[in-house]
């Protein structure tokens, strides 16, 4: 049985069926990458697209010694970034976010479609980088040093991005009141 | 303890890595400052939300359409080289064809009396040989210009035409394919 590597290479030279096993296997986290970004599913769909899109052109520049699943996070977590920056004028005209954006699929069981719901909203209200941030944490489960890779930045920076988005998130579930989460305001 | 080392010690622990002993002093803070304990119920209760984040399937035939866009990245990547190596192989023929036209011009026989003589009497005589190279190119290109122009416009005229009719006909038929 031939292993992700094996398909790595044989795409590198040019076998689509090898490429095809690629997209196949990343799919899901990819395209969920992407939906917990961008909050859309058309506009998930389109950046899941174009990362793999994105990964066949670079195809010949991937470097082996690094995890293939890193280097494709790290293609769409940048794309997901750049589409939310240059739509931010128009969120910004409709600051409260609706479920307007996530069309209701009847086949889901509605509890899961609550849930979903529920996250997307608390998560599109967090900057783009944050929310990459926390749902390279959860959803999947990367290390701080990962998320550094993926993100092209530092440890340190993702560190504070990830705490800064849980107080922000917990603020926003309203436990407490706000002015209780004023970080550094203390003596 | 500080409320702001109690925060960081918070965050280390939703990340599980903060120590025992740690843990009971973070504990003991917490028993004891109000803000910083309703602060950790928020964090946890986001940590409780956050943790639901579920799996969604892609939509169906994702794999298909993914592909289908890298095949026509494909086939726009061979028409543009495609149309490339037409164009050349177009110009070179044309080339080779009027080679002997060029070879009569009265630059090319300068030339080469430079070239050979040059060859072995590089270092002393460069200035001079700069200064006949220079001239001859200039008789070169002189009757490049007035004898060939109208053939080199011709030359990437038709490369150009043939080039354009190339990309058109795979436009069209990516179209047919799609």
């Amino acid at each position: 049985m031939m292993d992700e590597a094996t398909w790595i290479q044989q795409a590198q030279h040019g076998d689509m069926d090898a490429f095809a096993r690629l997209v196949s296997l990343y799919q899901a986290p990819v395209y969920n990458l992407a939906y917990w970004m961008l909050g859309e599913r058309m506009e998930a769909e389109d950046a899941a697209q174009e990362t793999f899109l994105r990964a066949f052109r670079h195809l010949g520049r991937y470097d082996h010694t690094r995890p293939f699943r890193t280097w494709l996070l790290s293609i769409a977590a940048h794309y997901c970034v750049d589409c939310i920056r240059r739509r931010r004028p128009v969120l910004a005209l409709d600051d409260e976010l609706t479920s307007e954006g996530a069309s209701i699929d009847p086949g889901d069981a509605f509890a899961a479609w609550e849930a979903r719901e529920r996250i997307q909203r608390l998560l599109l209200r967090l900057p783009a980088e944050d929310r990459a941030v926390v749902t390279l944490r959860y959803w999947y489960d990367c290390s701080y040093e990962e998320m550094a890779q993926i993100l092209g930045t530092t440890v340190s920076a993702v560190k504070s991005r990830l705490h800064r988005a849980r107080l922000a998130l917990a603020r926003m579930l309203g436990e407490v009141g706000s002015t209780e989460w004023e970080v550094g305001s203390r003596k | 303890m500080e409320c702001e080392e109690s925060l960081e010690r918070m965050m280390r622990a939703l990340d599980d890595e903060l120590p025992d002993g740690e843990w009971l002093a973070l504990e003991a803070h917490l028993e004891a400052c109000d803000r910083c304990r309703a602060r950790w119920e928020g964090l946890l209760a986001a940590e409780e939300v956050l943790r639901e984040m579920p799996i969604l399937s892609p939509p169906p035939g994702f794999v298909g359409r993914v592909m289908a866009r890298v095949d026509r990245c494909r086939a726009r990547q061979h028409a543009f080289f495609g149309g490339l190596a037409l164009a050349a192989g177009t110009a070179l023929v044309i080339l080779i064809g009027i080679l002997p036209i060029l070879w009569t011009l009265p630059g090319w026989a300068s030339l080469a009396v430079v070239v050979s003589h040059s060859g072995g009497l590089l270092l002393d005589h460069l200035v001079g040989a700069a200064r006949l190279l220079l001239n001859s190119l200039g008789l070169l290109a002189g009757a490049l210009l007035v004898q060939t122009l109208p053939l080199a416009l011709c030359t990437l005229m038709t490369a150009m035409l043939l080039a354009g009719l190339w990309w058109g006909l795979l436009r069209r038929w990516q179209t047919v394919a799609t």
